[in-house]
């Protein structure tokens, strides 16, 4: 029985190669956009989804990484987890680097301290400072990618149900449970909503935030 | 937990949600293609990349072959040029080709390559060599083509 990379190298020769190739590409750079939105970043160094893509095949090939069929029989669904795996590493590190010095006089003049962090007073097995800066950076991003997200589904029923429903799960059949939308209807606010996603850049994103930000603050 | 906690980790689960959600797709052929051009990403290109990567580590039997036919004429070039031959074969060597050749009708004067048997270096009659099998190749194939 040929083992996982053969047999991966045998698919990726074959009429499906290409297909799984292009999915992978093209779920790469989904992920990176909702990872770069949810950080604020760019994917680090010179990778980018492709480059990623391209990398973990290799890897598959030469049995630096390994395919266990018997596991998951879909050689596209475990190439999607190891891209998804390496892009959720290099965004680790990312956050991992943005670390903001905890001691700094704020623009109105304010002296900011780790007291300045209540939850590490309340909990201190909890966030350090700097993690609790980086998560309420991370959290104003999300609500405003949520934001910009809820603005273009706006007037479209099915997608606004789906939106809705995806606060609970993830399973289109869930969803069309939930909304009482047919499965192929879900299926197509899938793709609009796919389509919405890639026309959002991330600077957009880190724009709203930021403006959201100086509102809080003038309130 | 506070409501902001919690409104915060709603967030989250959303777009962990529509990251799952978003992952599979139901898409073909040219649907794809078109897909993926609309991400400012061009099919043709990351279909060659495809084809590169599994050139490079996955090679189908005819393109491994054709690899290694590759690499032993590169082996066998490079032996031919390193190789270090006792003088007196080489001057051997040479004077058979030249009886090839007079043999195929070429006009091969023997003193004149005589005369650079005793001056050359090693390197020149290798090179001599060389040179007088190239001629040979060429006159015994027009040879050939001429007799068709």
């Amino acid at each position: 029985m040929p083992n996982g990379r053969e047999r991966a190298a045998d698919i990726l020769h074959g009429p499906e190669g290409q297909e799984i190739y292009f999915r992978l590409v093209r779920y790469a750079d989904m992920l990176a956009r909702i990872y770069g939105w949810r950080t604020g970043a760019v994917l680090p160094g010179s990778a980018s989804p492709r480059s990623i893509v391209h990398d973990v095949v290799v890897k598959v090939l030469e049995g630096t990484r390994s395919w266990d069929e018997r596991k998951e029989p879909a050689l596209l669904n475990a190439l999607k987890g190891m891209v998804r795996s390496e892009i959720g590493h290099l965004y680790e590190r990312v956050e991992e680097s943005l670390v903001e010095p905890i001691n700094v006089v704020l623009p109105d003049g304010e002296e900011r301290t780790g007291d300045f962090f209540p939850s590490t007073k309340l909990h201190p097995g909890g966030l350090n400072p700097e993690q609790h800066l980086l998560r309420q950076e991370r959290t104003k991003l999300e609500f405003a990618a949520l934001n910009l997200l809820l603005k273009e589904i706006e007037g479209n029923d099915d997608l606004e149900s789906v939106f809705l429903a995806l606060h609970e799960t993830d399973s289109p059949s869930e969803i069309a449970a939930k909304t009482n939308i047919p499965i192929q209807r879900v299926y197509s606010a899938r793709r609009e909503l796919d389509r919405i996603v890639a026309r959002i850049p991330l600077a957009r994103v880190v724009r709203t935030a930021r403006k959201e930000n100086e509102h809080d603050r003038q309130e | 937990m506070t409501d902001k906690n919690k409104k915060s980790d709603e967030v989250a689960r959303f777009l962990d949600n529509l990251m799952s959600f978003l992952a599979d797709d139901d898409l073909r052929g040219k649907d794809l293609a078109e897909d993926l051009r609309a991400r400012g990403l061009n099919p043709d290109h990351i279909a060659d990349e495809l084809r590169d990567l599994l050139r490079e580590h996955a090679p189908t039997w005819s393109e491994k072959a054709e690899r290694e036919r590759l690499s032993a004429l590169e082996s066998f070039t490079g032996a031919r040029e390193t190789v270090h031959r006792p003088r007196m074969k080489t001057v051997e060597l040479i004077k058979q080709v030249v009886e090839q050749m007079r043999r195929l009708g070429a006009p091969v004067t023997a003193g004149a390559y005589h005369q650079k048997f005793q001056e050359a270096s090693d390197t020149d009659l290798e090179s001599l060599l060389e040179d007088l099998r190239t001629q040979y190749e060429l006159l015994n194939s027009q040879k050939n083509k001429d007799a068709q």
